[in-house]
């Protein structure tokens, strides 16, 4: 018995996680917004007597961020080349493992800032800060989750295209958000 | 039965329409009432932003798509 192959233009988990994008995506852009009108509403911003970010530990950060995009890019690239198990591996474990550096030395930034006294009441500088990074730390956090159980399946050897495009997808939203939220929230 | 509830429904529509004639201004416009000289620029900006934004990220999606069932 003939089996006709599946002419889908788009896997259902990929379009689906695209859709879940577009949404994210206009939940940081109101955040965003609001965040710009309320800090050009003041004269000083961010106000006086708040901790000042560390900016040059976070840029770092940024980095091994931007570099797991790249790596998993690499392993996308390499998914459907001859030793896919040899080289695949390497990429994704690394994309993987600089994801999870970037949240601890965000939450490791977070127990510093609260020690120095900048909380979510602290100020509106504050609040904001918390919310909007608190918000991509979240969607980082899960993002490295759903790499992490897609991991789990390569080591068994029942990993899904589709599933790894759909994560690879939202990685890739929470790494280029990322710069964008930078600039605005640590370099203001 | 079923035009009897139309016309009803058609009724009680034109019925509380009335009451937005008796409400006064609310002046609720964020960008026209509560802006200052210093955000107003911003208010402008980020509603552009926030408007065709979602509309450049659907279009393109549907462009990749359409590209996709091409090839």
């Amino acid at each position: 018995m003939l089996v006709t192959p599946s002419h889908q233009a788009l896997p259902n988990a990929v379009l689906g996680m695209i859709i879940f994008v577009i949404v994210e995506v206009m939940l940081f852009a109101a955040l965003v917004s609001a965040y710009l009108i309320v800090s050009s509403s003041v004269a000083t911003w961010p106000p006086v007597g708040q901790p000042r970010l560390s900016v040059v530990t976070t840029a770092i950060n940024s980095f091994g961020l931007l570099l797991s995009g790249f790596l998993l890019f690499k392993a996308h690239t390499i998914y459907h080349a001859p030793q896919k198990n040899i080289r695949f591996k390497p990429f994704f474990l690394s994309a993987l493992i600089l994801g999870i550096l970037f949240v601890v030395v965000q939450g490791m930034e977070w127990v510093r800032l609260i020690g120095f006294g900048l909380t979510m009441t602290s100020s509106v500088f504050g609040s904001f800060f918390y919310l909007i990074i608190g918000a991509h730390g979240l969607h980082a956090t899960a993002a490295i989750v759903f790499l992490g159980v897609l991991f789990c399946r390569f080591k068994k050897g029942s990993l899904k295209f589709s599933s790894f495009w759909a994560a690879e997808i939202f990685w890739y939203f929470v790494v280029l958000i990322w710069p964008v939220l930078y600039v605005l929230v640590y370099l203001s | 039965m079923h035009k009897l509830l139309i016309k009803f429904s058609l009724c009680f529509f034109y019925f509380a329409s009335c009451f937005l004639l008796l409400a006064p201004n609310a002046h609720a416009c964020a960008v026209c009432f509560s802006s200052t000289g210093s955000n107003r620029l911003f208010y402008f900006l980020t509603t552009i932003l926030l408007t065709f934004l979602p509309l450049t990220m659907i279009g393109g999606v549907i462009y990749w798509i359409k590209r996709r069932v091409r090839s």
